[in-house]
């Protein structure tokens, strides 16, 4: 019952999004107001369609229904509850469908906010929306399908897997099914992975807001600032659910993985990196065009590309194409979503060149001095699209092209990130401490110097201090140094902001303080982002510059000495849970100079059904650095064990920055307070009043 | 006497190899060497931390190498000859090793290029002139025969 619902609800929604397509292209070429509406109402549908999709396999996994396929791939009797619901998105044809409910409420959503306000262009954003949405409805229907169920066939006994009640075929056995149902990989079973896909996901497909307006401004020749309006909440939005999604992997990585890091320049990351990089990219360059018109070209382009990497990592991480391009040719979405890629990526160039070459892309305003904010900001972009450039080349472009064309198969690893974007990074954060300082149109070189003048001196005490407290080197001196300016500029620039209302309005600090950001969350809130991507830089060059790494062999009842620590291996006990997995734990004790500062339980979890094992970490968290240490090899006989230790200083800074840069995007998406009308008008009659009745 | 202190030094010096065979290498030692290198069987995963059955043997393999006496980059070598360039972070092969670092430095020169002429092209044109451009209007295809008689009217 429950794989006929949600079948029928998916067969429903796709031909709901491609009729949404083709009435509204009609009703606005026609000029029919009743098929845009028809349309819309078809988009609307959409949503609620895939959601009752969605929901019915979401009951079959709690309900464990291993008659379908996918819920007998995934879940087991002993998976819990939980699990069970994570278990959605834990493979390929569940996260599928679970994209397709996220796609088509973000749809649903622009449709709901944005149809009053931005009419005009609605049609055709409804148009690239759908189509989007409908694409990926097809692949669930028609190639990963999440509601085939296993029958066994009445003649020959055999099991089979089929969407429909096949003629002379019997449901198999209930309790067999249960007995040989697989259960999640136990990669998944993680805290963060409940959440770290959702975010994810929500960053990927919220973009296609963003790129249907433009589509849609492109294709109706409102070429005005209009989408970029309809769009910059959009474009926030999907970009802070990106940006939790990276955290939350980085983060999830550093805690399952166990190799003591939380970025490995992974394809798989990378992928998700992209979009960021080039949608990073957009939400600073479309300021330009907000309030100088200019960059109309380039923010099209960025807006496309940064969709086109959405897809493109997709089609990467769900095709094979990582793997080799041999794995990307058996995949069965592999062709499908190649050829989606270029259409989406081909009809906005097309359009885009179209618009172009008839001139109705110019921009308005021509004139900039170097130390101005729109050339910083070209600036920022360049570096943008050169670290794009870089990350796409070592994690796709290049082990593609070598094994197509010169039939070697390489992999570019860590060594070749550390080596090209360590100079890109640093660029952008010294732009990052200069671009705040500059004003629109022309900045003078030395009103910029002495902006910068306290920055600096904070930066320099800063720097001091650092080197005082912790091992440094000439290198991260430097780092510290750019890295913590662009912090110390964004803070500096906030209090003058705040002592600016104190002087003038007789405010008291908290109040000009919260004023300010409500009056101007944009800037404000960017500025608590860049404090929190300074806290992030602080900790990413503490943990990579200086983190330690060894293997100790140790013999229960041992004591270790690893840097200012000492280690006694104290414990080890073995185990099997109820979900069947066998657990091997260490206990060790740590101490520091002043005595015991934890007990560490690092442990093995070894699952039977898939075979697979884990280390999962024991650590000790500071915010100065972590201990964390996992056990590798146990040879329970003899009470020997092996350890991998890492000490990772600040390392926790890049969790903290990252919460940091989440509150600052949230200030600036958060709805503008509204000013009523009469105290606009009072406040432009009698300026002088102001002062004081504020106070 | 001479021949007491002869023979030692012959002993020492005969001993040396023995000395060197039974070196203790220490896993960080091997994990300094594997770090640089990549799993043959697992996409994308770093030898040092992969722990499938044939990466544990690649660094039972480094260790007896290391304990040999032979460098870093000997050690490195010998697997690209058996296993070709994809068990290395970076290609040792010139041509591979300049394809993979060539384009991201294009790239950037690129990207300059394009931001450069950008801002050159904001500074080359007449600020007022720019200020009239056209751009904001929209326009709706169908509408060129309007646009034209209202022109023409303006004249």
């Amino acid at each position: 019952m429950l794989a006929e619902l949600g079948l029928a609800a998916l067969t429903l929604s796709f031909f709901a999004s491609l009729y949404a397509v083709l009435a509204s292209v009609y009703g606005e070429v026609r000029s029919s107001n009743a098929w845009v509406l028809s349309g819309r109402n078809a988009a609307l549908a959409t949503f609620p369609l895939i959601l009752v999709s969605t929901g019915a396999l979401l009951i079959a996994l709690i309900v464990e229904d291993y008659q379908i396929a996918y819920v007998w791939s995934v879940s087991n009797p002993t998976t819990p509850l939980f699990y069970r619901i994570t278990a959605l998105w834990g493979s390929q044809k569940g996260s599928l469908l679970f994209w397709n409910c996220l796609m088509s409420l973000f749809a649903f959503g622009a449709i709901l906010f944005n149809w009053k306000s931005d009419r005009r262009l609605m049609p055709y954003t409804i148009a690239f929306m759908m189509g989007s949405t409908a694409f990926f409805i097809g692949l669930s229907l028609f190639i990963e399908n999440p509601f085939a169920r296993y029958w066994i066939d009445t003649s020959t006994g055999e099991a089979f897997e089929a969407l429909l009640i096949p003629a002379s075929a019997a449901a198999p056995s209930a309790t067999r099914l249960a007995e040989t149902a697989q259960g999640l990989n136990p990669l998944l079973r993680h805290f963060g992975m409940i959440i770290h896909p959702p975010m994810l996901y929500l960053g990927f497909v919220g973009f296609v807001v963003p790129y249907a307006f433009a589509m849609a401004a492109l294709a109706s020749g409102d070429l005005s600032t209009n989408w970029i309006k309809a769009t910059r909440r959009w474009s926030l939005v999907s970009w802070l659910f990106l940006s939790l999604g990276l955290i939350l992997g980085g983060r999830w990585a550093y805690d399952v993985l166990g190799w003591g890091g939380y970025w490995g320049w992974d394809p798989v990351e990378n992928a998700a990196f992209l979009p960021w990089l080039v949608g990073t990219a957009f939400i600073h360059s479309v300021m330009i065009q907000q309030k100088r018109g200019m960059l109309k070209v380039w923010n099209m382009v960025l807006v496309l590309t940064t969709f086109s990497a959405v897809i493109f990592g997709t089609f990467a991480t769900r095709s094979g194409v990582i793997e080799s391009v041999h794995s990307f040719a058996r995949s069965s979405i592999g062709f499908p979503m190649l050829l989606f890629w270029a259409g989406s990526t081909g009809i906005g160039a097309i359009l885009l060149v179209w618009r172009w070459r008839r001139g109705e892309l110019q921009d308005e305003h021509q004139f900039a001095s170097v130390f101005s904010r729109e050339s910083l900001f070209v600036l920022n972009n360049v570096i943008f699209m050169a670290l794009t450039i870089a990350v796409f080349w070592g994690s796709f472009g290049a082990p593609i092209t070598s094994e197509l064309f010169l039939g070697t198969e390489i992999t570019l690893g860590s060594e070749y990130f550390m080596r090209v974007t360590p100079p890109l990074f640093a660029a952008l954060y010294i732009l990052m401490g200069i671009a705040p300082l500059s004003a629109w149109t022309a900045t003078s070189v030395n009103r910029m110097s002495k902006s910068l003048i306290i920055p600096v001196i904070l930066t320099g005490i800063s720097v001091a201090l650092i080197s005082f407290f912790l091992h440094v080197s000439a290198w991260s001196i430097f780092a510290y140094s750019i890295v913590l300016l662009a912090g110390w500029v964004a803070i500096y620039e906030t209090y003058r902001g705040a002592s600016a209302r104190v002087r003038g309005r007789g405010e008291n600090w908290f109040k000009a303080t919260t004023k300010l950001f409500s009056r101007n969350q944009r800037r404000y809130g960017g500025y608590i982002v860049h404090l929190g991507v300074t806290i992030i830089g602080i900790g990413v060059i503490g943990s990579t510059m200086f983190q330690y790494e060894t293997r100790r062999t140790i013999n229960l009842g041992e004591t270790i000495t690893v840097q200012d620590y000492r280690l006694s291996y104290d414990d080890l006990e073995a185990g099997i849970t109820e979900d069947g997995r066998q657990i091997i734990r260490t206990s060790l004790t740590l101490y520091g100079d002043n005595g015991v500062l934890h007990t560490l339980t690092p442990r093995q979890d070894r699952y039977t059904s898939p075979q697979m094992n884990m280390m999962i970490a024991g650590a000790h968290s500071t915010i100065g650095r972590d201990f964390y240490m996992l056990v590798s090899e146990v040879r329970p006989e003899e009470g020997v064990a092996t350890f991998v230790i890492y000490i990772n200083p600040l390392v926790n800074l890049v969790w903290w920055g990252g919460i940091i840069l989440i509150i600052g995007t949230v200030i600036a998406v958060y709805p503008k307070e509204v000013v009523p009308a009469h105290v606009r008008q009072a406040s432009r009659v009698a300026p002088s009043e102001r002062v004081g009745a504020t106070s | 006497m001479i021949r007491w202190i002869a023979a030692l030094l012959m002993l020492i010096v005969a001993s040396i190899p023995l000395l060197a065979q039974d070196k203790v290498i220490t896993d960080d030692e091997v994990m300094d060497v594997a770090e640089h290198m990549f799993c043959p069987i697992c996409e994308n995963e770093p030898l040092d931390e992969c722990r499938n059955q044939t990466c544990i043997q690649w660094k039972e393999e480094i260790r007896r190498q290391l304990a040999e006496g032979r460098t870093e980059d000997q050690i490195i070598n010998s697997f690209l000859e058996q296993y070709g360039e994809k068990v290395v972070g970076v290609p040792r092969d010139p041509l591979l090793r300049a394809l993979s670092f060539s384009l991201p430095i294009i790239g950037t020169i690129i990207a300059l290029i394009i931001g450069f002429l950008t801002f050159r092209g904001w500074t080359q044109h007449d600020p007022d002139k720019a200020k009239e451009a056209p751009s904001s209007i929209v326009y709706v295809d169908g509408d060129n025969d309007y646009r034209a008689q209202l022109e023409r009217d303006l004249r």
